[in-house]
């Protein structure tokens, strides 16, 4: 990792630590960065911010794993990738609401669960601003 | 220009037959003779190896164990699954500088051992995507096939497809493999089969996968001139494009439809002056059902979401108007990452695919796709000069 890639992951865990979902951003030009973005090209100089997400998000697309990979996450899980309504994606495990899978292209919520992970579920009716 | 003019082959198992390096000098020692040179005749080595191995896997040390000397050109090629098309590029460009005459370019892996021979055990590891180091891994996303099946899904939820949609590749490819002697799947299956094989990482199924292999594949490149004097019929290299799209997991982007194909074709066609009508045959990187789906869709092969009734109406299987992956690919062949693509357009460009010979093979596109479609390389071969 380099020195910019380390500094990076200390802020976004350190957000993450006090259950805070944060997305980095540009600070000179506002421009919205990728996760695995360290820097905005037209401003390399300026170290990214990183804003605190919704939470309101949509399932961009969606695995079922059948096989186990570790004791913590048993067989079978869904995961989705995760498009905040501020435009990044990451990765997050999919929670059954009424237990129905969640679809791609559903509108979520997404927080942390006890172990720090990433998880989404159905958002209610009504909370329409993350559109499919 | 230069061409291709000796292709060879390792053992190839699914028990342990030897290290990557073992297997590699196998390979190149079979490439040379292959096309009635001798080992000393090589002033290029290029070596390429999975990413997912420790450094010197496939070392530049190959050379010594070889007994090369005063290598003009030497390199370790690492692209990920676009690595062996990037390593015939470079070759291809180096011999047309006069920089090196005739290159050996291997690539050799050994993923399956003793209670390790399923491929999820083999390529189990965790699959960058957020860009979030160790994020993905804490979530669950192990192995190649969760990180294509995300991709996969996105596919079938744009063109609303079902799940079941890939099958047709499937069987496809078996029919393929049954008249190839090298393919390790063979048994021909049908539809309801690939519908009851189990699923691994939904969409995908145990069939919608590449089958893991150890074993090795070398190709020498020379000129065109040296080639046509040697035991087999040279195969040209037309063109060859690279794009490499990294991380698109950003609203509007939609990477899972738009790999660095679509980018790549355009750099095929400039350079040859054709387009997809012309294209014959195509040996795609097809490590899970979607990815040669996409494929033919980026190059412009068919219309976008049209590829799996494409394949369903049997146009990529044998007697097909494009045959595709026709010594059954990574599904139903064997998986050596970007070499099994690049061996069976040399067969097929050579004339020496026996049972499965096809006659469309005078323009054939062949590709290597990296990461999870973050980087791509292609080309176009012909057993003519002229095309």
């Amino acid at each position: 990792m380099s020195e910019r890639d380390t500094e990076f992951h200390r802020r976004f865990e350190g957000f993450r630590a006090r259950g805070e979902l944060r997305y980095p951003s540009c600070p000179e030009c506002g421009t919205i960065l990728r996760y695995a973005q360290r820097l905005c090209p037209a401003h390399p100089l300026a170290e990214p911010q990183f804003l605190l997400a919704s939470g309101r998000a949509k399932v961009h697309s969606a695995v079922d794993y059948h096989t186990s990979y570790t004791q913590d996450l048993p067989a079978p899980y869904r995961l989705g990738l995760i498009e905040l309504e501020e435009g990044p994606r990451l990765l997050g495990i999919l929670l059954s609401g009424d237990g129905a899978p969640i679809q791609v292209g559903g509108r979520v919520r997404v927080g942390f669960d006890e172990a720090g992970r990433l998880v989404a579920w159905p958002a209610e009716a009504g909370d329409d601003r993350a559109e499919a | 220009m230069a061409a291709i003019a000796g292709l060879g082959f390792s053992a190839i198992s699914r028990r342990e037959i030897g290290t990557p390096r073992d297997l590699a000098i196998d390979a190149i020692i079979a490439s040379v003779a292959d096309c009635g040179l001798k080992l000393t005749d090589l002033d290029g080595l290029l070596v390429t190896c999975t990413p997912a191995a420790p450094p010197n896997t496939v070392p530049l040390r190959l050379s010594d164990d070889l007994g090369l000397g005063d290598l003009t050109l030497t390199g370790n090629i690492q692209v990920e699954g676009a690595s062996v098309v990037a390593a015939l590029q470079h070759a291809s460009l180096c011999i047309r500088h006069g920089m090196a005459k005739v290159v050996a370019c291997v690539f050799a892996d050994a993923p399956l051992r003793p209670g390790q021979e399923r491929g999820s055990a083999a390529y189990n590891r965790a699959m960058p995507l957020s860009g979030l180091g160790l994020w993905d891994a804490e979530h669950g996303l192990f192995g190649a096939a969760g990180a294509y099946a995300l991709a996969a899904s996105r596919y079938l939820h744009v063109h609303s497809l079902p799940d079941d949609a890939f099958g047709p590749y499937a069987v496809a490819c078996r029919r393929w493999a049954a008249d190839n002697p090298q393919a390790m799947l063979r048994t021909p299956i049908d539809l309801a089969d690939y519908r009851d094989s189990p699923l691994v990482a939904a969409p995908f199924r145990v069939l919608d996968c590449a089958y893991p292999v150890n074993g090795a594949i070398a190709i020498v490149v020379t000129g065109c001139d040296r080639a046509a004097g040697l035991l087999r019929p040279p195969v040209y290299l037309h063109a060859f494009a690279q794009c490499h799209p990294g991380s698109g997991n950003m609203s509007g982007l939609e990477p899972e439809l738009d790999s660095g194909a679509r980018v790549a074709a355009q750099g095929l066609w400039r350079a040859t002056g054709l387009g997809p009508a012309q294209v014959e045959m195509a040996q795609f990187y097809d490590p899970f059902s979607y990815v040669p789906l996409l494929a033919l869709e980026e190059y412009g092969l068919c219309p976008p979401g049209e590829a799996t009734r494409f394949v369903a109406d049997g146009h990529t299987a044998p007697g097909g108007t494009l045959p595709v992956n026709t010594g059954g690919g990574h599904l139903s062949g064997f998986y050596l990452q970007g070499m099994t693509p690049v061996a069976e357009a040399v067969i097929q460009a050579r004339g020496h695919g026996g049972a499965r010979q096809s006659a469309r093979n005078n323009v054939i596109l062949v590709t290597g796709a990296g990461g999870r479609l973050d980087y791509h390389a292609s080309m176009l071969v012909s057993p003519h000069a002229e095309i």
